[in-house]
């Protein structure tokens, strides 16, 4: 098993698995408005199901909010 | 005299920009953001748990808005993480737009001018449409302007302090200086007043968010702002008296009266 930090809370998951599965262990169901970075660097929503996660890596995984 | 003004090739009618943040309700932050006629949002992304619906929420209320979006970079301290936020920006709300923001330091939350360059220079090179929220140095925006920014966004005073124009003279000479580059004053902005004064200075807009949002009557407060930059505006282009250090009768002096005549 491999640890991942998601949205800076620990997650353990299956070695392999990638940031699709990750997105789906959260429990994001609706994914149309995510925005995704693995330790800081951008993931295109077309790239999630081929990035593969190591153990110890960072996943931000962002929503829309207010701004000024 | 046209009210059409153009950012990187996009028509605009309002020359007032206005953030989506900190409304006592979204409803009211409809409200506000139509009330000001504003054709621009600013929006933001964070992390989002799976047990908050929030951000659905909000998505929904800016949608209905149909204003152009330029979602921000808020809270980055460095070019790498500016870079991160504007690529997942584009992917999210399908714009090139970016208000590049670049922290320096946390007191005053003020811009970094050498990681914003840093920063900058890479999402032009990506193809982003850079809007850079600076300081009012002069330089700087001279350099952000080498870099290919077509829009330059230098501060009032800090974010949230409603202080309004720290410094007329460093944004009248970067008007002065760069006659070019569309300019809008950033942060700081309190009062209609200050609103206006910037647009008599010859800024081409402003952006701003805490003083509509935290004004008891947010709407109505939309709508003095609105009216503030728009008589700025016009009396920009109308052209504006300069200021004298003695007196001149407005009166005509021919034909006074007996108390004068000897």
């Amino acid at each position: 098993m491999i640890q991942v930090s998601i949205n800076n809370e620990k997650q353990t998951l299956e070695p392999g698995a990638t940031v699709q599965d990750a997105i789906e262990a959260i429990g994001l169901a609706d994914q149309s408005m995510l925005g995704v970075a693995l330790n800081m660097t951008f993931v295109p929503k077309d790239k999630w199901e081929k990035t593969c996660l190591n153990d110890n890596d960072q996943l931000d995984v962002l929503r829309p909010v207010s701004g000024g | 005299m046209s009210n059409i003004w153009t950012v990187y090739g996009t028509e605009l009618k309002s020359r007032f920009f206005i953030g989506s943040a900190l409304y006592p309700s979204p409803e009211i932050m409809q409200r506000a953001i139509r009330a000001s006629g504003a054709d621009v949002i600013t929006l933001s992304l964070r992390r989002q748990s799976p047990a908050k619906k929030g951000g659905e929420q909000f998505w929904n209320y800016i949608k209905d808005l149909g204003c152009h979006l330029l979602p921000n970079t808020a809270g980055c301290h460095s070019p790498q993480e500016a870079i991160a936020i504007a690529q997942m920006s584009r992917e999210i709300f399908q714009t090139d737009w970016i208000k590049l923001e670049v922290i320096g330091d946390d007191y005053n939350l003020q811009p970094d001018p050498f990681g914003l360059l840093e920063a900058a220079e890479a999402l032009i090179k990506d193809g982003f449409k850079v809007f850079p929220y600076s300081t009012d140095d002069l330089v700087l925006c001279q350099r952000l302007q080498d870099l290919g920014c077509e829009v330059i966004m230098p501060w009032g005073s800090p974010i949230g302090t409603g202080k309004g124009l720290m410094n007329p003279f460093a944004l009248s000479m970067i008007r002065e200086r760069l006659p070019d580059v569309k300019l809008l004053v950033d942060a700081g902005i309190g009062k209609p007043s200050d609103a206006c004064q910037a647009m008599e200075l010859g800024y081409d807009g402003v952006l701003l968010n805490t003083a509509v949002a935290e004004a008891v009557d947010p709407a109505t407060m939309a709508e003095a702002f609105s009216n503030a930059i728009r008589a700025g505006r016009i009396a920009y282009e109308s052209g504006i008296m300069p200021a004298r250090e003695s007196a001149k009768p407005s009166t005509p002096t021919v034909g006074a009266p007996f108390w004068h005549q000897n």
